[in-house]
């Protein structure tokens, strides 16, 4: 592995990130009143976690900081300082901070000047609150101050040391040090004779040494620590792990080894040099202004570039690994087969490989779809901490329960639904929940409860928002639909259609707009994305009671269950999501009314008929139609019959986009690849019916 | 080359454990009660090292660094002060005084012994 510490580095992120998620998590979930003393323990050492990683991996500004949350929290720990609520968000601001320093650690940079005034003032709250023991508190760039965890090292360290003014009066052996320094590995040292001042004004029995040390060492941090333990001091050392083996070293890194320039020239030089866009200011090349909005242009392609990787358990690689392995088996029996092909075994061969290869074949992409999915807990997480704070904002009591974090979802799903769960939550929140006492004034408890619920059903993800509020108005939005134009006068739609109007882009039923939700944007966007993951949303209301709603979502973008349907002499596909029932009429059972649209009657239910073939502008002859074979399908609460050719059955097709490789087309949702390698093209049901009802014809 | 190392310390039982263990590693070994018996031991003899506790009776282990600072035979001696992992700011007291080091209560005999093999 070439790159391990950079490896190590990211599991390091991983991890931290995972830790102070888990610090937000306890912190939102504890009852003040009654304090679990485990749960304590379990910020405790989040914290202490943290910082003990940060040292090792070199991010001391990181590991100064979360000293600071330890130093706080251990008193709380130990009894000696209550759990205030100012002191919980205190603690909160404090996990930011943390997520605010691993964000530009990441990244190599150094805390903003605004995060640094911001931590400096957190740090002042946090010791005047409470007694904060008078622990050595490390300024950042001290990483020795702070005790490191015990860790493989990479391939040494990059280490200042000044010795302490008095070394000599406390009977410090330098000489000692560095004879256990040298035991760790290979030690080269510069000694730095520039802090000597002049003879007369030099106590000889002052120490005025100091080193610049490079130790090349597998020994951790820690083991470098403990030599130096009764000689560090604040800020005269500075222990920094070298460049890792197998990536480049930095010139200064070279020039040290191979031409003996010493780390304080190097210092010096390095100081003098300005940054780019310094550089192209002072030359009056550009604008501040212009630098600024290139960084920030260079920021936002680093927050996509890491957004994109997918973080996958080792053990379901190992899993491929091996799967590949047997995969070259079964080729290498294949192909043995092929040359004995003529013979009864050669056959009775080939049939058992292809058998196998199939099975292999399906697991391989079953698995590696497998690694696209993530708990859904990644966007479940961040709602604690909304909830809790619009809460506050707004003067309600509101519990968040969460169930299913584990369920997973394809990675793509994930990101697409943090803005519709988003605003589902908060219009929860802002709309859905009463205030205190109008709930005190309906009988109902004053704390309101928010559900958020994800679940595997047959193929299905089922993610629910539920609120125990007052529920929708349905004579409001009746009213609403009708002033927008969504409804025609006079029409009748049932409750479930009713609900599902406050997904219609401009729709807002709240009189007075208020700053969190309710703008009429948000809920359009909730339906679009849902919709473009091919999945639906169901709306259940009782008035007083609460609302659900429900966003069902297919297992993964890349797969469909589809049904394959011939249609004319074309193949086409329906995602089974939609298919409620396949069904034979008479022909004559198909009624007309209102002069072309035609209908059929369902158990006692009228459901208007789509013929595909023609919607479609299908070529090939209609067969003589004396029997009609339709399907039903449903969508967004409505119904249609589709009339097709021939049913061929029920598949898994892999999902090609049609826009990327020809354009949109109305009714079509995208494209496969069928067995026999020809193209079949996947159906949009609701946009079917949309095409439908405006009775216009694609293709064609 | 045999070194002679002093350790000071009011509970016997201490006292007895650090000579046991300083001993097996051939060390030569003198042992006094507390600071002020500590000075008598210590005077005209040629020490390599002075491990001493902090609390103890008649004079306390910090001013017993400082007395020990102020003479010239043992201005340049190393001193370990013995302390306790909840008295963290006993550490910079003694370097303070002029310890060179100190040993953290509870400690091995190896952890001794390391220590001892920092220092001289």
């Amino acid at each position: 592995m070439s790159d391990a510490m950079a490896q190590f580095r990211d599991a390091f992120f991983e991890e931290a990130t995972e830790l102070a998620d888990g610090m937000e998590a306890t912190l939102l979930s504890m009852d003040l009143a009654a304090v679990e003393v485990e749960d304590l323990h379990t910020l405790f050492r989040a914290a202490h976690s943290i910082k003990g990683n940060a040292a090792t991996f070199g991010f001391p500004a990181v590991a100064a900081f979360t000293h600071q949350l330890e130093s706080t929290l251990e008193p709380v720990r130990q009894g000696n300082r209550p759990l205030t609520s100012d002191l919980r968000e205190l603690l909160l601001q404090g996990v930011d901070l943390i997520r605010t320093h691993l964000h530009h650690a990441r990244r190599g940079e150094s805390l903003p000047v605004k995060d640094q005034q911001a931590q400096a003032a957190l740090i002042a709250k946090l010791q005047e609150d409470g007694d904060t023991p008078q622990r050595a508190t490390p300024s950042a760039g001290a990483p020795n101050a702070v005790k490191s965890v015990a860790m493989k090292g990479g391939r040494g360290f990059s280490i200042r040391f000044e010795a302490p003014l008095d070394a000599f009066r406390r009977g410090v052996n330098l000489e000692r040090l560095f004879r256990d320094l040298a035991r760790l590995g290979t030690l080269q040292t510069w000694p730095d004779l520039s802090r000597i001042p002049p003879a007369e004004r030099m106590d000889p029995e002052d120490c005025h040494l100091a080193w610049d040390i490079r130790l090349e060492t597998a020994h951790p941090q820690a083991d470098v620590d403990e030599v130096f333990e009764f000689v560090a001091d604040g800020d005269n050392l500075r222990i920094q792990p070298l460049t890792p083996e197998g990536a480049v070293p930095t010139l200064g890194e070279i020039l040290q080894t191979e031409a003996g320039v010493s780390p304080a020239d190097i210092r010096a030089a390095l100081s003098q040099q300005k940054r780019l866009g310094e550089l192209l200011v002072d030359m009056g090349k550009v604008q501040p202004e212009a630098v600024n909005k290139a960084l920030d242009q260079q920021q936002k392609k680093r927050n996509q570039a890491e957004a994109s990787t997918v973080r996958v358990a080792t053990e379901k690689i190992d899993r491929l690994v091996n799967l590949v392995g047997e995969l070259v088996i079964t080729q290498a029996m294949l192909a043995q087969a092929s040359q004995q092909s003529n013979t009864t075994q050669g056959e009775e061969h080939m049939s058992a490989a292809l058998l196998q290869l199939d099975r292999q074949t399906r697991e391989l992409q079953e698995r590696v779809m497998g690694i696209r999915m993530v708990p859904v807990e990644m966007v479940f997480s961040r709602f604690p901490r909304m909830v809790h704070e619009l809460g506050k904002q707004l003067g309600k009591d509101v519990e968040l329960v969460m169930e299913g974090q584990a369920t997973e979802l394809d990675k793509t799903f994930i990101e697409m639904l943090v803005d519709p769960l988003t605003h589902l939550v908060r219009n929860a929140v802002d709309h859905g929940m009463e205030t205190k006492a109008e709930r005190q004034q309906s009988g109902k408890a004053a704390m309101g409860t928010i559900a958020l619920r994800a679940s595997s059903r047959g193929g299905h993800i089922h993610i629910e928002v539920k609120d125990d509020g007052k529920g929708l108005n349905r004579d409001r939005i009746y009213q609403k639909a009708l002033d927008r134009g969504l409804i025609a006068p006079g029409s009748r739609p049932s409750d479930e259609e009713l609900n599902l109007l406050i997904f219609e882009p401009g729709f807002s039923t709240v009189e007075q707009v208020s700053d969190l939700s309710g703008r009429g944007v948000g809920m359009d966007v909730v339906k679009q994305n849902v919709r473009s993951l091919g999945g639906r949303i169901e709306v259940e209301s009782e008035p007083g009671r609460g609302t659900l709603i429900r966003l069902v979502l297919p297992l993964t973008l890349a797969i469909l269950d589809g049904l394959t349907v011939r249609a004319g002499e074309e193949t086409y596909v329906f995602p089974l999501a939609s298919v409620l029932e396949s069904f034979q009429r008479q022909a004559a059972d198909v009624q007309t009314v209102k002069g072309d649209r035609e209908v059929i009657s369902l158990r006692g239910e009228f459901i208007p008929v789509i013929r595909l073939q023609n919607l479609l502008g299908v070529v090939g002859q209609r067969e003589a139609a004396e029997r009609t074979l339709l399907v039903l399908v449903e969508s967004e609460g409505r119904r249609a019959a589709m009339s097709v050719d021939e049913l061929l059955g029920q598949q898994q097709v892999v999902i090609k986009s049609l826009e990327t490789h020809y354009k949109r087309v109305d009714g079509i949702s995208g494209a496969t690849i069928l067995g026999d390698g020809r193209v079949a093209l996947i159906l949009d049901v609701p946009g079917l019916m949309r095409l439908e009802a405006g009775a216009t014809t694609v293709g064609a | 080359m045999g070194h002679c190392i002093l350790t000071v310390d009011d509970s016997s039982t201490m006292r007895q454990m650090i000579t046991f263990t300083l001993k097996g590693a051939n060390f030569e070994v003198l042992e006094a009660g507390d600071g002020v018996e500590a000075l008598e031991v210590a005077k005209g003899k040629k020490l390599s090292l002075i491990i001493t506790d902090v609390n103890m009776p008649r004079m306390d282990g910090i001013t017993l660094v400082q007395r020990l600072r102020a003479l010239p035979e043992f201005r340049f001696t190393p001193i370990l002060v013995l302390t306790t992992e909840s008295d963290a700011s006993m550490k910079q007291k003694g370097k303070e005084a002029g310890a060179t080091g100190w040993i953290v209560k509870p400690f091995s005999p190896e952890k001794l012994l390391d220590v001892v093999n920092k220092v001289i």
